[in-house]
């Protein structure tokens, strides 16, 4: 295997070819360089180990596919075997972007927890596009990721070892995020084994603390292989598993997660209490997938509110009757919600609808109404969407609502979005 | 201020890399000046792994052995604060000593793993360039039945042929991670090379998966060995017991 000098022009297997300009870093796989593609920078990543035809094919196939989403680092172009080595060009990380592990150092955070919404939305859709292909990620971690913390834009990185769902390609994982079969070395990574890292990933970067290590993983002195078997393997205990309190956090040392965990809605507690029960931890098939925490992440963002007293942000959760503001501490007064589909949402001045809740749409940024006020100090809802409302009142009435027409947040009435989800206002 | 701008580091464990150093009157000259200057000057890359490292803290504790021991700080220091110390050559070579010693800092209780988010198996990088003056045997017995240092990475530069490189082996447990250099310019490579990848491999949770490793100390071994292949590292440099470059010593005139 040889490094390569600046200055050296590399061939790719499209055609074209990149010159290299100087060594950006190296890891255990490979150097990456700063090349001249067609013009402009790009990063390439050239291996220094060695690698069979059919990694380099996967490779190839990824890279003619595309990425799944714009927030994969992902091979554009592939380069061919040259100078003992093969490698692949892709785009470089932008400025402003942090690893995931500067957010655990508290090194970098969100600007917002609009930004931390965000950056879950765009993980977990960014793997629901990979998985959707009938691909797997296979070793996700906190090396993986860098997020931009002011406005939690993801780009995914390491992206070389996609390969089909249940190919083995023989890939290792880094344990605390690997799931717990591949920790007990019985399974190779497969999508089950990325849905239970993703939920890894989310959960530190809600809580800012592992989901794992909590009294138990501190209570073991010396952190061996074997010791991280039975910490991460099938008997990893959650921190804050409802049935089992042996791993608790710890106060003084944990102190984010026992800080936040109660902030957060307790939707949100229960979905991570599946995600990491033990049925979850030892049964693949019972794991969230990327499409439920979507879910997840959706309704959370729209649970978090103006408080109508203090004016701050608090969580509103119209499914639970004592909701305490968590900035003025007063109960917030009952705030008329709409629920439509799998989602309960809070008509609080300034709310957003997305077209993602009230149709069977992707993007779960495009807006489709925000409650606004009128000069009487009422409430109601815009409608900002492509398409025409049905509205029903309480007495039988029907009355249509188009895009950008208001119609009142008041109780009683049924929205019916299009062709789609009818909704209802209580 | 909203409730959510509390926040603090996420408790990490330590790994205490620990360097071994002969400081035996043989080592006097181009060997010190070389590896006092070497190790000086990896520190801030070792501080940078442990500034970006979610999983550990690296701190860093040097013991040095002559005709007696000490260590450079009486407790291991943050990489990122650790102010190396000029390290001089003169006298014996107390290998058992430091053996004795390092078997007792290996300790929750009497030394130094007891750090309060507990620790990470350290990384012990032993360098010499000789033959203990003294009995070692029953100490390095009791080291090798010491539990840290059972799962710890540790490895072993011979500076020269003249180091004993049986003893090496039998203090890192695989011939493996036994390194012979015989030059300066080997000398600076290696132990640069040896103390970033044992750091990295010993202050990250383990590689887990079907072909895993099952120790730190094999991942270590596999890592140097996938460079030893792919880099020009290790030219000139014998591994483990063999004696390819045996002759070839190079220390410049002192």
């Amino acid at each position: 295997m040889s490094e390569l000098k600046n200055g050296t022009r590399v061939q790719l297997t499209n055609g074209k070819s990149c010159t290299v300009k100087k060594e950006l870093g190296r890891g255990g796989q490979g150097i990456v360089y700063l090349v001249d593609y067609e013009g402009k920078d790009y990063a390439l990543k050239w291996y220094i180990v060695d690698y069979p035809d059919a990694f380099m094919n996967n490779l190839e196939k990824n890279c003619k596919a595309g990425a799944p989403t714009k927030n994969f680092l992902w091979p554009i172009a592939v380069a061919r075997r040259q100078y003992d080595s093969f490698g692949y060009v892709m785009q470089l990380r932008p400025q402003g972007y942090e690893e995931m592990a500067m957010y655990i150092l508290a090194k970098a955070r969100f600007a917002s927890l609009d930004a931390m919404f965000n950056a879950c939305l765009q993980i977990c859709t960014g793997f629901m596009e990979l998985h959707k292909r009938g691909l797997c990620y296979q070793d996700m971690n906190d090396g993986n990721f860098f997020i931009n913390p002011r406005t939690g834009d993801v780009l995914v990185c390491d992206n070389d070892n996609v390969a089909p769902n249940g190919v083995d390609v023989g890939i290792l994982g880094k344990s605390g995020y690997m799931a717990p079969e591949i920790v007990e070395r019985e399974s190779a990574p497969n999508r089950h084994t990325d849905y239970f890292s993703q939920a890894v990933c989310l959960f530190i970067l809600i809580y800012l603390n592992k989901p794992f290590e909590g009294a138990r993983y501190l209570s073991c002195p010396c952190l061996s292989p074997e010791a991280e078997r039975k910490l991460f393997g099938k008997g990893a205990v959650f921190i804050c598993d409802p049935t089992d309190n042996s791993n608790r956090p710890v106060k003084g040392i944990h102190n984010n997660v026992i800080n936040r965990w109660p902030l957060f809605p307790k939707y949100l507690q229960k979905a991570f209490v599946a995600a990491f029960s033990k049925e979850a931890i030892c049964t693949p098939g019972k794991r969230l997938l990327d499409k439920k925490w979507q879910e997840v992440i959706i309704q959370l963002r729209s649970l978090y509110i103006k408080c109508p007293q203090c004016g701050e942000h608090t969580f509103y959760d119209p499914t639970t009757a004592d909701n305490r503001c968590l900035e003025c501490g007063r109960t917030v007064p009952a705030v008329t919600s709409l629920f439509v589909g799998h989602y309960a949402i809070p008509l609080a001045e300034g709310q957003k609808i997305y077209c993602c809740q009230v149709k069977n749409e992707p993007d779960y940024d495009k807006v489709a109404a925000t409650v606004v006020k009128n000069a009487a100090g009422k409430l109601g809802l815009k409608n900002q969407s492509d398409m025409p409302w049905t509205v029903m009142l309480p007495t039988g009435e029907v009355r249509v609502v188009k895009p950008g027409e208001g119609m009142p947040a008041a109780k009683g009435l049924k929205i019916r979005f299009g062709q789609n989800e009818t909704g209802e206002i209580k | 201020m909203s409730s959510f701008d509390k926040v603090e580091a996420a408790p990490r464990r330590v790994m205490t890399l620990i360097f071994l150093v002969d400081t035996s009157g043989s080592m006097e000259g181009e060997k010190m000046g070389q590896v006092n200057d070497t190790i000086e000057n990896i520190l801030p890359e070792i501080g940078e792994i442990s500034s970006t490292n979610a999983d550990a803290e690296i701190k860093i504790a040097v013991l040095e052995f002559s005709s007696g021991i000490e260590w450079m700080y009486p407790e291991p220091i943050s990489a990122e604060d650790f102010t190396w110390q000029n390290l001089e050559a003169g006298g014996l070579t107390s290998m058992g000593e430091a053996f004795k010693e390092l078997n007792t800092k290996l300790s929750q209780t009497t030394g130094f793993m007891k750090e309060a988010a507990g620790s990470f198996a350290p990384a012990i990088i032993m360098l010499s360039d000789g033959e203990p003056t003294q009995e070692y045997k029953h100490a390095l017995e009791k080291l090798k039945a010491n539990n840290w240092f059972k799962a710890a990475i540790k490895v072993a530069i011979s500076i020269g042929d003249d180091g004993n490189k049986d003893i090496l082996v039998d203090f890192t447990g695989t011939k493996e991670a036994v390194y012979t250099v015989h030059n300066r310019e080997q000398l600076k490579k290696i132990i640069r090379f040896v103390s970033v990848t044992a750091s990295q491999v010993a202050s990250s949770h383990s590689s887990v998966g079907k072909e895993a490793p099952t120790t730190k100390q094999e991942e270590f071994v596999d890592k140097m060995n996938d460079a030893d292949n792919t880099s020009d590292t290790f030219d000139g440099v014998d591994i483990g017991d063999e004696t390819t470059n045996a002759g070839t010593d190079d220390w410049g005139t002192f």
